[in-house]
């Protein structure tokens, strides 16, 4: 453990210079309350989700030219319009009307070839050109050419849509992702291109619905009417990781489930669900889609059930036995965030009782999700009581102190010189 | 009036409060404004019968909207997979210590090209 605590403290950099995570926080695992309940801390973070990468969808959520979907990030309060043109380019927009900055569409998904304000009726073209303003005339002023939607910055990489709001990224992707990236590469994430989407409001912190994702300690209790029989055996009843690494301000954890978990017939239904298509979460069966590659599960765990990816700032990747899932964390305020799931199947059902069953993994899945969300909010009430001054942190809740320590080193620098002066610097502003 | 194929129109008292709902959202919230004695009269009702219904549904294309009574039928199934949650995992309606009403929205993609 000492080795991973000290792995910990590996340098990082998130595009404003070389940080290092707060020693503190990951040699004693205590976090103050009050970055749960800061309004100010709060609206620092909200200001890097401005400035670095974020996944907001899929490619397989647009698959067809003129497929598009809005993605909102509260945090920059900014709605996206990402869609597939024509010449199957997938764009980025704000979904902000160049006439009087209305939100242009209004809706969330559809397929479309132009994009009309329901205000004036402007309309822009899937690569976000200007096409038409009625009664051209009285607009002698605006140049077409350059009145067309304001362009995001967007990479698509293995089937993952990343956005980056900042109008200059101070690193690329790939830059950014680092060794997440180099493991990511060899993986088939993008095989999987059918997705059930789960959203939902959360009264919390949206780093403590964060910090329920990151760690395995918390399942035997919490989880103990459903997850717990797939996840704690006998040798590791705490869930502790295996194996630990840093990669910058991401992190990865792998994780073992419990060998001995057997579907019950006291559970026909759950059964006949957990037997009708591959589970991509914890509990699989069908090892013939396993993640379980170079650069995955590098102990070899013969119990293994997961690799764990936890992609700065919000993003969580899980690699498992038959598929993957991720979870985000989108913040709204100090207190509430969104909370947002995805499973990802290898394909579409091809019987009624395969939609069947996809339909039940993710709705069991949404409640042992449920259950976390439920104790995140009892947790914000508790917090703000003022009754702890810390949270206290486990070592293996290290996942949880790297976060913190990460944002510790990013608020500590950003205090000292902030952000905007930095990019006046770099004349990005 | 919504009916059911001949061979389960025994399960129509449930339609009233199945048969309507279209997405995983309204199932989920009828379940939590549902008492667990509804659930389970359901659950009880459903469970032994879950692997006819799906063999009956699978002699229809998936990629096709099915018959009305099928539909109707597959409607009563999804609603199975909110009720099994609330009999086989928490003996309870909701989630435990979830405020109600709960909302989770989902969406599916099938991004196949």
């Amino acid at each position: 453990m000492e080795q991973n605590l000290r792995s910990a403290l590996t340098e990082f950099d998130i595009g404003f210079g070389p940080l290092v995570p707060d020693e503190d926080i990951i040699k004693t695992g205590r976090v103050p309350v009050d970055n749960y309940l800061s309004v100010d801390r709060f609206e620092q973070e909200a200001e890097i989700f401005r400035h670095v990468w974020l996944n907001v969808g899929l490619d397989s959520e647009v698959p067809h030219p003129g497929d598009w979907i809005v993605r909102d990030i509260e945090a920059a309060k900014a709605s996206l319009l990402i869609v597939r043109g024509q010449n199957d380019v997938i764009r980025a927009f704000h979904n902000v009307c160049s006439h009087r900055a209305l939100k242009l569409v209004w809706g969330e998904r559809g397929c479309d070839k132009q994009f009309v304000c329901p205000y004036h009726a402007w309309s822009y073209g899937t690569d976000g050109s200007l096409r038409g303003i009625p009664d051209r005339q009285s607009f002698p002023d605006v140049d077409p050419a350059t009145s067309g939607l304001t362009p995001v910055s967007i990479e698509t990489w293995k089937g993952l849509i990343f956005v980056n709001l900042d109008r200059n990224p101070r690193q690329t992707l790939k830059a950014f992702l680092g060794g997440v990236a180099d493991i990511l590469e060899h993986t088939p994430l993008d095989k999987f291109r059918h997705s059930a989407r789960l959203t939902g409001i959360v009264r919390s912190n949206w780093k403590a619905g964060l910090d329920a994702a990151s760690e395995g300690y918390h399942v035997g209790a919490l989880h103990r009417d459903s997850a717990k029989e797939m996840v704690c055996s006998k040798s590791n009843p705490y869930v502790h990781f295996k194996s630990i690494d840093f990669f910058g301000p991401h992190r990865r954890t792998s994780n073992t489930g419990n060998p001995e978990y057997r579907l019950s017939d006291q559970k026909p239904v759950h059964k006949l669900i957990f037997e009708s298509v591959p589970q991509v979460t914890v509990a699989g069966s069908d090892r013939s889609l396993s993640f379980a590659g170079p650069g995955i599960n590098t102990t070899q765990a013969e119990d293994w059930s997961n690799d764990q990816f936890s992609i700065f700032p919000n993003f969580v990747l899980n690699l498992a036995l038959n598929g993957f899932w991720s979870m985000h964390y989108w913040p709204i305020s100090v207190d509430s965030f969104r909370w947002e799931a995805h499973y990802h199947f290898a394909k579409a059902a091809t019987s009624w009782s395969e939609r069947f069953a996809l339909e039940g993994s993710v709705a069991l899945n949404r409640d042992i999700s449920s259950e976390d969300t439920a104790c995140t909010q009892h947790q914000q009430l508790a917090m703000a009581s003022g009754a702890r001054p810390f949270l206290q942190f486990g070592v293996y809740e290290l996942l949880c102190r790297h976060e913190a320590a990460v944002w510790e080193a990013i608020i500590k620098r950003r205090t000292a010189a902030p952000l905007a002066k930095t990019a006046n610097s770099r004349g990005s502003r | 009036m919504q009916s059911l194929p001949p061979a389960f129109a025994d399960l129509a008292p449930f339609l009233s409060t199945w048969g309507t709902l279209e997405t995983q959202e309204q199932r989920y919230l009828a379940r939590q404004h549902m008492r667990f004695a509804e659930l389970r009269a359901f659950y009880d009702r459903m469970a032994p019968r879950i692997r006819e219904i799906l063999t009956h549904l699978d002699r229809f294309p998936v990629d096709q909207p099915l018959p009305a009574p099928e539909e109707a039928l597959y409607r009563l199934a999804l609603g199975l997979t909110e009720a099994a949650a609330a009999v086989e995992v928490y003996g309870m309606a909701e989630v435990p210590f979830v405020p109600k009403p709960h909302v989770v929205t989902t969406t599916w993609s099938d991004g196949t090209r």
